[in-house]
């Protein structure tokens, strides 16, 4: 399904290929707003199992509103109103009664800015799979902690230290941390908002190849403000614009010949 | 000249006002430092003939000669413990409830309104409650500690409430929004994330909560505290006239050895209130440190 809409006119239509054949989150008609203020409207996609999506656009675009939709981290703010569905694996998450911790164990999101619990290294990975009852004994524990750590690379630099605190920690360490923390509840889908924020170019582009390898264990949704960083990173891109998905499609379609003259706009820096 | 040396008309005055600025704030802060020292440097000199050592040994008296402060103290002490033990774990409690669980909407929007009011209300005004309620209603025995100490905790709630409001506010949004994000639930968001940040800015605001409580008099004399008691209380319902009170009433007496008694007795109770203080500040910063 494509709806090609470069032309001269103003309007915004949906352009690539929303629908995914077994999307593992789907959201359909999704619209969150703010007070009477839309960030985000009529968001119809459909997210890739094992699969890394990027949500890209300008800031205020609504893409940390649609992230966090997903796993209902928007329902902590009272003044939020959400319209439209978002199924997980063909559940809908805001259906009554649904279990919103159990959801975000699920749905694990890693928040813009890196915090290390006031805890030793090994307790803030373990507080996922502590909190969640998901390891009968220490060993178990032990071995969630050792995933967590193998999987954001960073095991081998800290397994020397792992009851000391996170004081020491570089900034780079302390995102995969972040990673770590949320990879060790064994998560369905990850959500990471902007991950590389505040790195520098050699970490960010580390942070790159360890969530390029994290679409092995699960899907990965991250949102990022760079075209060029989404394109490294992910292998399809949706972009927003002022609260609109503009176009969803395969990143090296997207980036190459965009379907839609605000996502050609974007790509070529007209517009930011 | 350089040019970045020759300073042109506009930058010229700019600086001269940055220096009267600067001079006027100097000077200002230095008035402010006089203005507590001369009341403190007045007060030590009038405790000065009647600040012996006896004085902390004996019970309140009749005699300027033999009346002294340790019956006072305990009683003031005594008066701490309803305010440690029950004021300030529930003013805490009721101000994470407001902060972290409570949507800001009915009666948690109305406890929230009331306590911002009640917290600008003058203490005085508690010992007006604080009779009506504690001592008509409740009928708890006037002149003791437990009386003390249940209008001081009363006077205090609202100001521990804010102030652990305060605290709580401090802790960044990214600090809970992490524990969220991991499927925390409030409570464990709370208690394993929101708290430990915001303690050492609660226990600051405790210890300076409990500094207020001990030296505060005028609730206390609205509930009965103006009587004499010569004895030294040892638990919270036998007769006792906190310190605050023991010195509004010597200061009141013509005899000029009960001035000066009053005086020291005062300068006591300033460093008590003083040292409370400091402990506070000192514990937030180290909890902050760690």
């Amino acid at each position: 399904m494509s709806v090609p809409a470069r032309g001269g006119d103003n309007t915004v239509r949906m352009a690539g290929a929303p629908a995914h054949a077994d999307p593992v989150i789907e959201c359909r008609g999704l619209s969150v707003f703010r007070g009477q203020d839309p960030l985000v409207t009529g968001v119809e996609i459909g997210f890739g199992r094992n699969e890394v999506t990027a949500i890209v656009g300008a800031p205020g675009a609504g893409k940390t509103a649609l992230l966090k939709a997903l796993n209902r981290m928007m329902d902590l703010d009272a003044e939020i109103r959400i319209v439209g569905r978002v199924l997980l694996d063909g559940e809908d998450v805001r259906a009554p009664g649904t279990d919103v911790l159990a959801l975000r164990a699920r749905v694990v999101l890693v928040p813009a800015r890196p915090s290390a619990f006031r805890q030793s290294l090994f307790d803030n990975v373990a507080y996922g799979p502590r909190i969640h009852g998901r390891a009968r004994d220490r060993t178990e524990l032990e071995q969630h902690v050792r995933d967590g750590l193998e999987a954001a690379g960073l095991f081998n630099e800290v397994r020397d230290r792992l009851t000391g605190s996170c004081d020491g920690l570089t900034p780079e360490q302390l995102h995969r941390l972040c990673i770590a923390r949320a990879v060790a509840l064994d998560p369905q889908v990850l959500l990471l908002e902007d991950p590389c924020r505040g790195l520098d170019p050699p970490a960010a582009a580390r942070i790159e190849d360890l969530v390029h390898g994290l679409a092995k264990r699960c899907s990965v949704i991250l949102t990022v403000q760079s075209m060029q960083m989404a394109g490294r990173v992910a292998g399809r891109i949706a972009f927003l614009h002022a609260g609109r998905l503009i176009e969803v499609n395969e990143a090296d379609e997207l980036l190459t010949t965009p379907r839609h003259r605000l996502t050609e706009a974007y790509v070529t820096g007209r517009i930011a | 000249m350089s040019r970045l040396r020759r300073s042109t008309d506009t930058s010229g005055s700019r600086q001269r006002r940055d220096r009267t600025a600067r001079v006027l704030a100097r000077g200002g802060a230095w008035l402010l430092l006089l203005l507590l020292a001369l009341p403190l440097l007045d007060l030590l000199r009038r405790a000065s003939g009647g600040l012996e050592w006896a004085l902390f040994l004996r019970p309140d008296s009749i005699e300027a000669g033999a009346a002294g402060i340790r019956g006072a103290l305990q009683a003031s002490l005594l008066a701490l413990v309803p305010v440690i033990l029950v004021a300030t774990p529930l003013g805490l409690a009721v101000a994470v409830y407001l902060e972290e669980i409570a949507a800001r909407r009915g009666v948690a929007a109305l406890v929230d309104g009331s306590v911002r009011h009640l917290a600008t209300l003058p203490p005085v005004v508690f010992g007006l409650l604080g009779f009506g309620g504690l001592v008509v209603v409740l009928g708890l025995p006037v002149g003791t500690p437990l009386l003390a100490g249940a209008v001081l905790g009363l006077a205090m709630l609202p100001r521990v409430v804010l102030a652990g409001q305060f605290a709580l506010r401090q802790v960044p949004a990214f600090v809970r929004e992490t524990g969220y994000a991991m499927g925390a639930s409030p409570l464990q968001v709370v208690t394993s994330h929101v708290l430990p940040r915001a303690a050492p800015a609660m226990v600051g605001a405790s210890f300076s909560m409990l500094a207020r409580a001990l030296g505060e008099a005028a609730p206390l004399l609205l509930v009965g505290f103006a009587a004499f008691a010569v004895g030294r209380p040892q638990a919270m319902t036998e007769p006792g006239i906190p310190l605050p009170v023991v010195v509004y009433q010597w200061g009141g007496l013509p005899d000029p050895l009960f001035a000066a008694r009053a005086a020291a007795a005062g300068l006591v109770l300033v460093v008590a209130v003083m040292l409370l203080g400091v402990a506070g500040e000192w514990l937030a910063r180290r909890g902050r440190a760690t």
